[in-house]
């Protein structure tokens, strides 16, 4: 089982690796385009990678103009830096995906935004379990024959996943693809309204006040506990599925929520 | 401009296309999926009267609407399929093509190349959920064989009309009216379907909650989230009147014939009037448009804009 640390900021990095025995380390934001590291800080992360020995998997958000803009140039300097072949990137827009392609990045995987598991922790509550409905909720549609087809023919060779309440029905992983697993935390549901201000909406530069400060809330409802971090809404499922390391070969460590 | 409205029954069709509708979209949810997959696997708006409920209901409907010379487009556009629905699938899209609708709704990657292996020859439209939101997603959905990008509803004015710039030989979409989420469409797994038959559980958003702060039993917040705004963008019109974002959707398959008839007349005057450049004595026309609301709908307008207009654009 290879073991991956997902982390968006380097503070305390290498007290972090030391902890245990890491393959990888993730560094990225998924949910937020303000967030995109900065060159320095990938940089800096690469060569935290060399000195601990792993490797680097770039994290990437889904973007609009101005977000792909930031993150072309910095795709840019990572091919220039490192060639195309010796990091890994995690998609998490289609046109990330493809401006990627045109780089030639050999090893791009489908992140958890794009595998469109529902994530709502009251389906285990809520469903009735001999449903159809129930089944579907546990069925990864981005591993349906037409998908898996087409991920096979764009030469896309692992898709990430989230550690959804409901389970996930693994007959569906099969030898096609490798998967990862993020742990312990998943998302839930996410926004471009932020919560901090409407800086996408007046073409302000964002002050990055949740990067920087504890801009977090926990809320429950009924006897749910979420997270809020940034814009985006987290839960915590600290149960592994019983027969995972059989199915998933990459687990994604988050010590804390990623963002 | 062209303005996209919703339809259920065939009825819908007459007094929509005199209220202003150019083009209809629709989905499609019989009995019979219900009670043999159990489950409304077909697009983002799973209740039966949000729905054609046959396909014969759908073909009438269908041919009523080319008659006044208004195409129809189906919504296929869950976040995702699987195995056993393509069954079903594959008989909605070929009952559907068969019945004449000019084309499909789609989300997922799967579904799109699902559709082109079956040779329809029917538009594939890329949805809302497909979270589009530059120019290289418009790029690769064209090679897919898309010929519009409905634009998400969190997207800014200012990053709509970068991407359609730059890629300008598509159609382009936008939602126009009613429901706003501040979850986006395309990244929210909130399932809406628990109940599948009443639609009753909706998003857990629709009730209050509270934020605890750090501080243990302190609450810092209670009542947080809006849930869904009655948002209206049109105020966009004149900034996108000469830009290739030329259809405008209303949303609200939910919402009695009237209301959607009265959203259709409301447009479609702004759009008549701001093409023709009669402003009715306005110096300004969001100032126009802003009177005309007040005086349509009998309140003002209340703020909740799809797509706040900055200063630039003034």
């Amino acid at each position: 089982m290879e073991k991956a640390l997902f982390v968006s900021k380097l503070e305390s990095i290498e007290a972090l690796l030391a902890e245990d025995m890491y393959h990888y380390l993730y560094f990225g934001n998924e949910f937020c385009e303000h967030l995109i590291p900065t060159e320095k800080e990938v940089k800096d992360a690469l060569k935290i990678c060399k000195n601990f020995n792993i490797k680097f998997v770039l994290v990437t958000p889904y973007v609009a103009e101005h977000g792909l803009e930031n993150l072309k140039k910095l795709l840019d300097m990572l091919v220039e830096y490192t060639g195309t072949e010796d990091f890994e990137i995690i998609i998490n827009d289609w046109g990330v995906y493809h401006f990627c392609k045109q780089l030639g990045i050999q090893h791009i995987i489908v992140g958890r935004l794009l595998n469109k598991m529902e994530r709502d922790m009251r389906i285990e509550i809520l469903c009735d379990k001999d449903s159809g409905l129930y089944e579907y909720l546990k069925s990864p549609s981005i591993l349906s024959d037409c998908n898996k087809k087409f991920l096979n023919e764009v030469n896309i060779k692992r898709v990430e996943f989230d550690n959804v309440f409901q389970g996930i029905n693994l007959n569906y992983l099969d030898e096609s693809l490798k998967y990862s697993l993020y742990y312990p935390y998943l998302y839930v549901t996410t926004s471009r309204l932020c919560p901090d201000n409407s800086h996408y909406f007046k073409d302000e530069t964002c002050k990055k006040n949740c990067y920087y400060n504890h801009f977090d809330y926990i809320f429950q409802e009924e006897s749910i506990q979420f997270y809020v971090k940034g814009k985006t809404v987290f839960a915590r499922n600290d149960e592994l599925p019983l027969t995972y390391e059989k199915y998933f070969d990459r687990l994604i460590i988050e010590k804390t929520i990623p963002h | 401009m062209k303005l996209v409205v919703p339809i259920v029954s065939v009825e819908d069709v007459e007094p929509l296309v005199k209220a202003g509708a150019d083009e209809f979209y629709c989905g499609i949810y019989t009995e019979e999926f219900l009670n043999d997959i159990n489950f409304a696997i077909c697009n983002k708006r799973p209740a039966l009267r949000m729905n054609f409920k046959s396909f014969d209901d759908l073909r009438h409907a269908i041919s009523a609407a080319h008659k006044k010379g208004t195409k129809v487009f189906l919504t296929v556009n869950s976040l995702g399929y699987i195995g056993e629905h393509y069954v079903w699938l594959e008989r909605i899209l070929r009952e559907s093509a068969r019945s004449g609708i000019d084309g499909f709704i789609v989300s997922d990657i799967g579904m799109i190349q699902f559709i082109k292996s079956l040779n329809l020859d029917c538009a594939i439209q890329i949805s809302t959920t497909a979270v589009t939101y530059n120019s290289e997603a418009v790029q690769f959905f064209k090679k897919m064989g898309a010929s519009r990008i409905i634009f998400p509803r969190h997207i800014s004015l200012n990053e709509m009309l970068n991407t359609a710039e730059k890629e300008h030989d598509i159609q382009y979409e936008i939602f126009m009216l009613n429901s706003r989420c501040p979850n986006e469409d395309g990244l929210c797994t909130i399932e809406h379907a628990l109940n599948y038959k009443t639609n009753t559980h909706g998003c857990f958003f629709n009730r209050n909650f509270r934020i605890h702060s750090e501080n243990p039993g302190e609450i810092k917040y209670e009542g947080f989230a809006t849930f869904i705004q009655n948002a209206c963008g049109a105020c966009l019109i004149p900034v996108l009147i000469n830009s290739n974002i030329q259809y405008l959707k209303i949303v609200g398959r939910e919402k009695p014939l009237r209301s959607r008839v009265k959203d259709s007349i409301f447009l479609k005057r702004i759009i008549n009037h701001i093409e023709s450049d009669d402003i009715k004595g306005f110096s300004n026309p969001i100032d126009y448009i802003q009177n005309f609301y007040k005086e349509f709908y009998k309140e003002n307008c209340n703020g909740n804009c799809y797509y706040p207009i900055t200063n630039k654009y003034k």
